[in-house]
């Protein structure tokens, strides 16, 4: 039998992201992961016949099991947003390039996607109620669905480490919400076209990046306490697209360089210290999930009559290589994010398994 | 001392000497043979094959990333990276894919191995310090820095008189060939007035001629193999203009080139070109095949007999 506590309690400012996570305040949570609902210790703790309840609902599900779940993808994919036919579009593609499948196929404008943590779900931006709101969909692009009942405008989302909750950028700030809408909160303004955030695994902490006199700077902030670090020294520089690698220890980024007019791809360890130049010239750089490549944009310039046109493409570059593989090359390709299965802790098995995720009770 | 204890002590030494030449030397192979990495199987392996394509075999077998394998100058032993412990670092196997150990006992992330011509040392890229080119000794040990981190060095490739090494480096977002001086450390650039976009350097058996891969302006986005001469005179166009070509890699007699290209989408092929009438051959099919290199045993000096022979090779003493 589970023994059940009686009281349970959290440390205050803390959510369940971290348990399970190393504590570096130090403060010793596992007791708390004995904490279980209060209602259902009082309904049915102890009791045969909740046994026998979750028995028989077991069964129901494993007999309807192809209602619910979305299909998690069996390998790796890249999704990716293109405008290869006059309008942006959700693509997912494998991580050669190859198998490029539009996955919206909507007159107006879808943007930004972003793989759920379990790959169940793609986040993504689109204009099709008439302002830029967030929408979810599944990884074959059906049931699409709004995240917020209210509209406003939303962009740049990022997942929780857990699934749970997103960022986003609503009027030049970063907000977080759950993933059905609610519980909406502002942490950090960003000023001017700033944003970009990027949720750190161990959840924590968000990376952003804030416009400044003369530039953007790149930010931490704490999901908890709000507290806020900025990782680079110097002011007045052009930073942008912050993104955190797998094992939470660095933060890939792109900085401009103005007189020169090239943006390179660094890395930065999460004290701030560390910085590595990566490859140049490249955009927007995205972990691979094993955290040994990078996705990244890079303009090709194109002459076509009189005009010249930059059309970004998506690359791929192992880290250390300068050999970059171009993943795109039909119209114009924007802002990848790479999922695969093989990084899951456990192999998703939406048809057999039904864990429902909850959070710890917080009690002041 | 008596007969008895004098022919007992030559005899335990003879066979101690057996013993030793039987552990030690690994068979190099008889024929010419190509070495790559291919992903046909499912997984990143190293493989062998003939210089025409034919008697494609696999050496290693495991589910690690087995990767850019290169042969040591005598043929007996191939230098490759591999992730078997985690992370990509550099391992060495004889030449039939059998005792593969680790070059260094610290493991840290190393690719982009290549040879000194006389086998002792190998240059490679490193993630620590601050990605740059390192060379050590085969067994792992003296390890030094070839150039500054500023550089932003890989893809190293030894001079054939071990003076110098080619790599490419990106400075200003603008990837070009550099040649460092070993005894000095000068660093100079190759092609200084052409475009960027150079990689994947490759000295000629000779080091009379670097090869390379140049994605230039006036080829509108694709690349070609490049040759010119080590002061960048005779700049020549070697094979055709397709979306990637690179990995260059010389036959042992400096006649062929052989490299990867993509010529269908999403397809990584290996072919081999003549250097002077540019005929083109097509050594793989199946899969992504990269990374070739290139041994022959006709081009050493000496023919290699391991079990007979107990030669020591020496440096050419310069001056």
């Amino acid at each position: 039998m589970v023994m059940i506590p009686q009281t349970c309690s959290l440390p205050r400012n803390h959510t369940y992201e971290q348990l399970g996570k190393n504590q570096k305040d130090g403060t010793n949570l596992t007791p708390t992961k004995r904490c279980i609902d209060p209602i259902f210790r009082r309904n049915f703790s102890e009791n045969f016949s909740f046994q026998l309840f979750w028995a028989l609902g077991l069964i129901f599900v494993l007999a309807s099991g192809h209602i619910v779940f979305a299909r998690v993808p069996t390998t790796a994919r890249i999704v990716f947003f293109s405008l290869r036919d006059d309008n942006a579009e959700i693509y997912t593609m494998a991580p050669d390039g190859s198998q490029q499948r539009n996955l919206t196929k909507h007159p107006s404008m879808d943007r930004e996607p972003v793989w759920s943590p379990t790959g169940a779900h793609i986040l993504f931006a689109s204009d099709r109620s008439g302002i830029l709101d967030l929408y979810l969909m599944d990884p074959n692009g059906t049931n699409v669905r709004k995240v917020f009942r209210v509209s406003a405008e939303r962009k740049h989302p990022s997942w929780s480490p857990n699934g749970k909750r997103i960022a986003y950028v609503k009027r030049q700030a970063i907000y977080i919400a759950t993933i059905d809408g609610e519980m909406e909160e502002q942490l950090a303004k960003v000023g001017e076209r700033g944003g970009s955030p990027s949720w750190s695994p161990d959840g924590s902490e968000l990376a952003f990046v804030r416009k400044e006199p003369g530039g953007y700077q790149l930010v931490l902030v704490n999901v908890h306490t709000l507290a806020e670090k900025t990782l680079f020294p110097q002011a007045g520089q052009w930073i942008y697209n912050p993104s955190w690698s797998p094992d939470g220890s660095k933060i890939a980024f792109s900085w401009w360089n103005e007189a020169e007019d090239v943006s390179t791809l660094y890395t930065i360890n999460r004290d701030g210290g560390g910085r590595q130049r990566i490859f140049s010239p490249g955009r927007r750089p995205v972990w691979s999930p094993h955290g040994d490549e990078l996705l990244y944009e890079d303009s090709i310039p194109l002459q076509l009559a009189h005009i010249k046109l930059n059309l970004p493409q998506v690359y791929k570059i192992a880290l250390g290589s300068h050999v970059p593989e171009r993943l795109t090359n039909n119209g114009a390709n924007f802002d990848p994010d790479w999922f695969d299965p093989a990084t899951l802790p456990v192999q998703p098995q939406p048809r057999l398994l039904t864990t429902v995720w909850g959070e710890m009770k917080i009690q002041d | 001392m008596n007969i008895k204890s004098l022919f007992l002590f030559c005899s335990l030494n003879l066979i101690l000497a057996f013993i030793y030449a039987g552990q030690v030397r690994a068979q190099a192979p008889k024929t010419a043979k190509i070495a790559f990495s291919s992903n046909r199987d499912g997984n990143w392996e190293i493989y062998l094959m003939n210089p025409d394509g034919s008697q494609q075999e696999r050496l290693t077998r495991n589910n690690a990333l087995d990767h850019s394998p290169v042969w040591s100058p005598t043929g007996e032993q191939i230098l490759f990276t591999s992730d078997r412990d985690g992370i990509k670092d550099l391992y060495v196997m004889d030449a039939d894919g059998s005792r593969v150990r680790r070059v260094f006992r610290k493991s840290a992330v190393r690719i982009e191995p290549t040879w000194s011509p006389d086998g002792e040392r190998i240059a490679f890229h490193s993630e620590t310090p601050e990605w740059s080119i390192q060379t050590a000794t085969i067994h792992g040990g003296d390890v030094k820095q070839v150039v500054s981190a500023e550089w932003h060095g890989g893809n190293p490739s030894w001079s054939a008189n071990g003076k110098e090494i080619a790599f490419v480096g990106d400075v200003g977002a603008a990837h070009r060939i550099f040649i460092v001086k070993l005894d000095s450390g000068d660093v100079r650039t190759f092609l200084r007035k052409e475009s960027p976009r150079m990689s994947t350097p490759s000295w000629s058996p000779k080091g009379d001629k670097l090869a390379f891969s140049w994605s230039k302006w006036g080829l509108r986005n694709k690349s070609a193999i490049f040759v010119a001469n080590r002061d960048g005179s005779r700049l020549r166009q070697i094979s055709e203009r397709v979306p990637l070509a690179y990995y260059p890699a010389w036959s042992p007699d400096g006649d062929k080139i052989v490299y990867v290209e993509e010529a269908v989408e999403r397809e990584r092929q290996i072919a081999v070109v003549d250097v002077e009438t540019g005929g083109k051959t097509q050594l793989t099919h199946r899969g992504w095949n990269i990374t070739p290199s290139w041994f022959d045993p006709k081009s050493l000096s000496v023919s290699p007999q391991p079990h007979l022979l107990t030669t020591t090779w020496g440096k050419i003493k310069a001056d």
